[in-house]
């Protein structure tokens, strides 16, 4: 009979040959040129995405954090946008300076947007730190 | 289930997104050519899916 600790333990040694794999053939990448790091950057909110979702599944997040993640996540995802349109405008052939201009403005109020969600998130957390001192 | 196999569950999607992420950056390092728009399209798509499942989760 297969037991859970037999499946457990051939699990992890996968898991393990996987990574060992995985960093001597990975572990020196860094993105060099601005779409490699604007794919590195998609991927990075993908694998922190997936990974909230996962934990969600099985019951280790609640709602409201998810919601939180998600919040910070749509964020991020919404500034990376801009800062790729600003990326293609300024090597496209047809770019003006008021087509750059006015990728900045929007690029400016993506960061005036995400300043407020860590303020607000900042007030959030210093409040429920003073009730939880409190008790 | 076991806080183990969750554990492994995160794992296992963080290893196969990030190796895909990796690989595809290490392949246009060795290359030379750039990350072209399919692929951008591909990973800019995977990203909103998990967006859109996230925000249906918030509500």
């Amino acid at each position: 009979m297969i037991t859970k600790g037999k499946v457990l333990i051939t699990v992890l040694l996968t898991i393990l040959t996987l990574n060992l794999v995985a960093c001597s053939t990975t572990s020196t990448v860094t993105p060099q040129t601005p779409k490699q790091q604007i794919y590195a950057l998609n991927g990075l909110i993908t694998t922190i995405g997936q990974t909230t979702l996962t934990l969600y599944q099985n019951g280790k997040l609640t709602q409201e954090q998810v919601k939180h993640v998600y919040e910070g996540l749509s964020t991020a995802a919404y500034m990376l946008d801009q800062a790729s349109a600003l990326y293609y405008a300024s090597n496209s052939t047809n770019s003006t300076v008021s087509t750059a201009n006015l990728l900045i403005t929007e690029v400016t109020a993506a960061l005036t947007q995400l300043q407020q969600y860590i303020n607000t998130a900042q007030k959030s957390t210093a409040k429920s730190g003073n009730s939880t001192g409190g008790k | 289930m076991n806080n183990v196999l969750i554990a492994m569950d995160v794992l296992m999607d963080v290893y196969s997104l990030g190796t895909e992420i990796i690989l595809t950056i290490k392949n246009s390092i060795a290359t030379g050519k750039d990350i072209t728009a399919e692929q951008m399209q591909d990973i800019v798509n995977q990203r909103n899916q998990i967006l859109n499942d996230l925000k249906n989760i918030a509500g």
